[in-house]
């Protein structure tokens, strides 16, 4: 949950990368602190298990900077995507003012597309939120593998399955290369913002 | 008010992630180049650690050591990638984190290496030797760690933040799947001296 201090003038947000494993929910943490680190001048925390999976979660805090009089600061998390590890996930969602759904647009990654973004909704609703609660963006990630002669599901294929309900904004991005990466983050942040805004000022 | 307040916040974000272009080296596909096989190899190592993946990636090695045998700096990022390749299909899930990393990045300056048409012989040499550099750490850490006292990974406080934890049952829960991760650490670890120990 945010942290508003009127008194200091902060404002502190969580927004969580979700998805299936392997989907790129790292890759994103890191493309985006690679190319800001110089300017974010904060540190991420990644601790990863043998096979370089997430074994708990990554964390990026970026310092924003001063809208509307306040300091705003937000955290950006992972959540670890594999099945078996979803008590852990439950605790990382605890308090997320946003949420990126990083789905996998390999055509062999449909199902896990779809049973990572149900049990978005069943983790959510174990803190009494739904989907439509929460400020999401999807991306639907690994686009670059087009060029490789890898089968993917068209952005169409991955709208219909993943946002038909939802009707969130949506990008098609490579966390890899970069494309889509920064604008799903600003997306997100906006939108956090906006709501926390209508919600607490 | 909204509207000015969403621009506000947009302009700030646009100041901090202003992005120069993209360079188009990043982007290029590799058409018809020998190397596209390798690449694609590697993509399906990212996606699933499998003898079948891993034997398809050293089979490829092999045919492109034959194909680059009079490339000297070709060859040599080559014949960098086999051994981790190899240690990566033995260990496969239990291999150090750094591995499949390592891989990518000897692949990525291989690719480097290779498109380029005017890099000068010392800035391959250097490529070449940062990559090197970085595989024998990797080897010495993963050597220095079976000698050392094993710790378990320590949550650090952030990582719980008040109020954070929700009812005890999902609290134990979690300390329980936390439990449970360490033990696979430790069998991992230990799974990967003996491995190492073996191949030398």
């Amino acid at each position: 949950m945010a942290i508003v201090n009127l008194k200091k003038g902060e404002v502190q947000a969580k927004i969580v990368y979700y998805g299936p494993g392997r989907g790129g929910k790292t890759t994103n943490l890191e493309y985006i602190y690679r190319k800001f680190h110089d300017r974010i001048k904060t540190e991420m925390v990644t601790i990863k298990t043998h096979g370089d999976r997430t074994l708990f979660f990554d964390f990026l805090p970026i310092e924003i900077g001063k809208i509307k009089g306040f300091d705003v600061r937000i955290q950006l998390y992972t959540v670890p995507g594999q099945v078996k590890y979803d008590a852990t996930r439950r605790l990382v969602l605890r308090g997320a003012d946003g949420i990126v759904f990083v789905a996998d647009s390999l055509v062999v990654r449909r199902k896990e597309n779809m049973l990572s973004l149900k049990n978005l909704a069943d983790n959510l609703a174990t803190y009494k939120k739904s989907l439509a609660d929460v400020p999401i963006v999807l991306q639907y990630n690994k686009r670059d593998l087009e060029d490789e002669g890898i089968p993917l599901l068209s952005l169409e294929a991955l709208e219909k399955d993943l946002n038909s309900r939802l009707r969130a904004p949506s990008f098609g991005a490579s966390a890899q290369k970069g494309p889509n990466v920064v604008q799903t983050m600003k997306k997100i942040i906006v939108m956090t913002m906006d709501s926390l805004r209508r919600n607490l000022m | 008010m909204s509207e000015d307040f969403k621009v506000q916040v947009e302009n700030r974000l646009n100041d901090l992630f202003h992005e120069e272009e993209e360079s188009t080296d990043d982007l290029k596909s590799l058409g018809d180049h020998p190397l596209k096989g390798l690449k694609a190899m590697l993509l399906s190592v990212e996606w699933e650690i499998s003898d079948d993946s891993m034997e398809g990636l050293i089979n490829e090695l092999k045919t492109l050591e034959d194909f680059y045998q009079n490339d000297k700096f070709i060859l040599n990022f080559l014949r960098l990638l086999h051994p981790i390749a190899k240690y990566i299909k033995a260990r496969k899930g239990e291999s150090h984190p750094r591995a499949t990393g390592l891989l990518n990045s000897v692949y990525n300056s291989l690719e480097r290496v290779a498109l380029s048409k005017d890099m000068k012989r010392k800035e391959k040499e250097a490529i070449l030797l940062r990559e090197l550099e970085k595989f024998k750490k990797l080897k010495e850490d993963v050597i220095r760690r079976r000698e050392e006292k094993i710790e378990a990974p320590v949550v650090q406080a952030p990582l719980t933040e008040p109020g954070g934890l929700t009812s005890p049952g999902q609290f134990a829960a979690a300390v329980e799947e936390l439990k449970e991760l360490i033990r696979e650490e430790f069998r991992a670890l230990r799974e990967e001296v003996r491995g190492w120990r073996d191949s030398r």
